[in-house]
């Protein structure tokens, strides 16, 4: 069977393109483009990897992840790796993101998004 | 009624004490002394023939007679040597023929007086209401040969010396040979119309009284030369003379012609009415003096006054005029104008080159003097005497006095063209000179005038000074307001500039999003191995690179235009990867101008505690401004960025052969707002930053320049420990 990972990025653009990749390397995908579905859909459905862009509109990458792993440690579903995607480095929230999880800076290649993907999974 | 002999009392006490005044007063003056001589002369005369006129007999009459003509024999030689002494001429044989006549005479006088005078008779013993006097001397042929030739002709032949210098002469010493010249001819006609009697003309020697008007008018000419009208000098002479001949002589009239009648009246005590009259007189005189004095000076000074209360009126006005220029012009044009001069001009003091520039001038000459140093004597002088200075009385002074100054003053005075200086003090400063040409129509400066000019040269140095501090007021606020206009351009632009960047900041963070799709597609299509066609691989390859430098370019454009977070991240930096990285960013920019950086650093760990973004700001400044320097002078070029260490420091080298920067605008490049670029070009903040940013790192920023051999910019930083 193969991972299932989650893209939460407002940005339809990028979204669409993550999940073509990755389902091209043969994972299956999921996106998602707000952090409240992220949320929902965590709660109820297995997701081996989550893949976040920090900043949108509402809820950003970070508090999001934070409320995933609170409910997993709530349910006590094992963590789920996370790999945020930013424009900006230096942010408060990238770096409380590097904390959570790894930090790739957009824009990205797809070497370099799967080479941090199968650190994990 | 003796009227020859009061004249002749008149005579004798008017030029002996004049002639002891002026030698007193004036005894360094050879015209002077040469003057008492001739006065002491006349004063033999006076009292000589005071005495005939009262003599008992005829022997006594004759003694006084023989005293009497000493004087009348020196009177001619002295006034030839008179005339000559003020004319400068020296002929000295005359001089030295005149001197053995009047020697013959003299001895003629006493020694040979068959020659000379033998005897004398009683005259004018039918006249009424006149003494007769012991007044026939039958002439002797050397006396008759005295009298024309040497009387006459020696008096006649000055008077044409006088004369023919009349032309030649300007100014001052032309209104006093005027008056010699009057005074002279006056005093010697009447005089000798005493002669007349002996031969045979039985005319009264009436005009003997213009002896002693002469003898006044001339002395108080010589003393008070320097400043005095031809007319004052005859009209206060004048008005002495009348009002003391009329306190003095009109008790003795009365006494003489109604002595009887008084005595029918007050019998013994009629003596009291004369003496009553005298010393009531006497006691108004002073008030008539002055009073008709008054009279007469207003008249005759109509004019004079006339322009001096012009002069004052400009000088209320010139306070009101802000202009220097025109103050300055309105100065000359109204002293020339007013006082009717030849010509005027200002020297003005000016603190930048100090020297006194000429710098207001009316009917000047074409060689007039432009300027004068502070070493000039007349500056000296007027620092410490602090009035106006007169041509005419300098070069007396340069005369008379063996000191130096004064013929430097007369040097310095005909350079200058000047009759008159007069100095202009502010708080006891000299501040300018205003000097004056000669009055026209040979009219001369009073004292009245030299003191209306400095009081008109210190109002005016007010008013100048008022004029400069008024404009440079002016001048420092319109400097002030451009600096100001400057500050705001500046503060605008950067002001646009931080909302550039911020705006950058988000525009950059909204298209790394379509540059995550391009690439991440990209890169999928490639690897899909689907693509066989090499140009369609190669398509996609380019696709892939281009994505990249957006991405590069992105991200150094969000790095620069961020601010600065207060703790922004410290950590070891490799000064090495750094300035590689500034080179992959700027790189490309410059090779677009046909310039590269050169990485010179020896093997080695060149790490630094800092902030990498901000250390990259910094190169990556100044090798932008390397490139401007290089683009000025020529089309590529080499910027050397070099890395050297020792025990302590580490120091950054980023050497360009550019423009160079000028030595004069070295110290200021690291100031904020300083810029050479024009607006919009640059802001002049980016030295200064990268100076903040490197002391922030607790290092040093320096540069060396030479302008057109190029500029290095050396960065300092401490070692990591």
């Amino acid at each position: 069977m193969s991972k299932n990972i989650l893209v939460i990025d407002d940005d339809g653009l990028v979204t669409k393109s993550l999940c073509d990749l990755l389902t091209k390397t043969g994972f299956s995908a999921d996106a998602l483009n707000n952090g409240f579905d992220a949320i929902d859909k965590v709660k109820d459905t297995h997701v081996d990897l989550i893949v976040v862009d920090i900043r949108m509109p509402g809820i950003d990458g970070v508090q999001t992840v934070k409320k995933i792993k609170e409910i997993l440690k709530a349910k006590n579903k094992p963590d789920i790796p996370v790999i945020f995607i930013t424009g900006y480095a230096d942010s408060q929230a990238a770096i409380e993101a590097q904390e959570l999880g790894k930090v790739i800076l957009k824009p990205f290649g797809s070497k370099e998004l799967l080479d941090s993907i199968t650190e994990y999974i | 009624m003796n009227l020859y002999g009061i004249s002749s009392i008149l005579t004798g006490v008017t030029s002996l004490s004049m002639a002891v005044f002026v030698y007193i007063k004036g005894y360094r003056n050879r015209l002077a002394r040469l003057w008492s001589l001739f006065a002491v002369s006349a004063a033999f005369y006076g009292f000589g023939a005071a005495m005939v006129s009262y003599a008992k007999d005829a022997a006594k009459a004759f003694f006084w007679w023989q005293i009497a003509y000493i004087g009348i024999i020196l009177l001619p030689f002295l006034f030839v040597c008179l005339v000559y002494e003020f004319l400068g001429i020296q002929h000295r044989f005359f001089i030295r023929l005149a001197a053995f006549l009047t020697l013959l005479y003299l001895a003629s006088n006493f020694f040979f007086k068959k020659l000379f005078i033998n005897s004398c008779t009683l005259y004018f013993t039918e006249m009424k209401w006149v003494t007769p006097v012991y007044f026939i001397y039958p002439p002797g042929p050397l006396l008759i040969f005295f009298i024309i030739f040497t009387f006459f002709g020696w008096v006649i032949y000055g008077h044409w010396e006088l004369l023919k210098h009349y032309k030649e002469i300007t100014g001052l010493k032309r209104n006093q040979l005027k008056y010699f010249f009057i005074a002279a001819a006056l005093g010697f006609a009447g005089g000798g119309a005493s002669f007349l009697p002996c031969f045979g003309i039985s005319f009264y020697p009436i005009f003997n009284f213009a002896v002693p008007l002469y003898f006044l008018m001339m002395s108080y000419a010589i003393l008070r030369y320097r400043l005095l009208d031809i007319r004052v000098a005859i009209t206060r002479t004048g008005i002495f003379v009348a009002v003391y001949t009329l306190v003095l002589g009109a008790p003795f009239l009365i006494t003489n012609w109604f002595k009887g009648r008084l005595v029918e009246v007050f019998d013994a005590s009629w003596w009291m009415i004369p003496l009553g009259l005298m010393a009531t007189l006497g006691t108004l005189g002073p008030f008539i003096y002055i009073f008709l004095e008054r009279q007469a000076e207003r008249r005759l000074f109509y004019e004079q006054r006339r322009y001096q209360e012009t002069l004052r009126q400009s000088a209320r006005e010139m306070a009101r005029i802000h202009s220097l220029k025109k103050l300055l012009s309105l100065i000359v044009h109204t002293v020339t104008k007013t006082v009717r001069i030849t010509h005027s001009a200002i020297y003005l003091f000016d603190a930048k080159s100090e020297q006194f520039l000429l710098d207001a001038g009316r009917n000047l000459k074409k060689g007039q003097v432009t300027s004068l140093t502070r070493e000039n004597p007349l500056v000296f002088w007027f620092e410490t005497n602090r009035e106006p200075l007169v041509y005419e009385e300098i070069k007396r002074k340069a005369q008379e006095n063996s000191k130096i100054i004064f013929t430097g003053l007369e040097e310095q005075m005909r350079f200058l063209n000047a009759a008159v200086i007069v100095p202009g003090f502010l708080d006891r400063r000299l501040i300018g000179i205003l000097v004056l040409g000669d009055k026209r129509f040979d009219k001369v400066y009073s004292s009245e005038d030299l003191n209306t000019f400095s009081l008109l040269a210190n109002q005016a140095a007010l008013a100048i000074e008022n004029a400069l501090l008024y404009e440079n007021m002016e001048e420092q606020v319109k400097k002030r307001t451009e600096e100001l206009v400057t500050v705001q351009k500046q503060l605008i632009q950067a002001e646009k500039m931080a909302t550039v960047g911020t705006l950058a900041g988000g525009v950059a963070h909204e298209i790394n999003n379509p540059l995550t799709a391009i690439l991440t597609n990209v890169q999928m299509l490639l690897d899909s191995g689907a693509i066989d066609d090499k140009l369609d691989k190669e398509s996609l390859e380019l696709i892939e690179q281009a994505t990249k430098r957006c991405r590069t370019i992105v991200r150094k454009l969000m790095t620069y235009a961020k601010k600065p977070l207060e703790n922004a991240e410290i950590s070891a930096v490799n000064l090495m990867d750094m300035l590689k990285s500034v080179d992959s960013f700027v790189g490309y920019q410059l090779a677009q101008d046909n310039i590269k950086i050169v990485i010179d650093a020896p093997d080695g760990d060149y790490s630094v505690m800092g902030n990498q973004n901000e250390l990259e700001q910094v190169i990556t400044n100044i090798v932008l401004n390397a490139r401007d320097a290089i683009r000025q002078v020529k089309n590529s070029g080499d910027i050397t960025v070099s890395l050297a260490k020792n025990s302590e420091w580490i120091k950054i080298k980023i050497k360009d052969e550019g423009a160079g920067i000028p030595k004069e605008i070295m110290p200021k490049i690291f100031d904020p707002f300083f810029t050479t670029k024009d607006v919009g070009r640059g802001v002049g903040l980016g030295l200064p930053i990268c100076q903040s940013i490197v002391e922030k790192h607790h290092g040093s920023i320096s540069a060396q320049s030479e302008l057109n051999k190029g500029s290095v910019f050396t960065i300092q930083l401490p070692v990591k420990e």
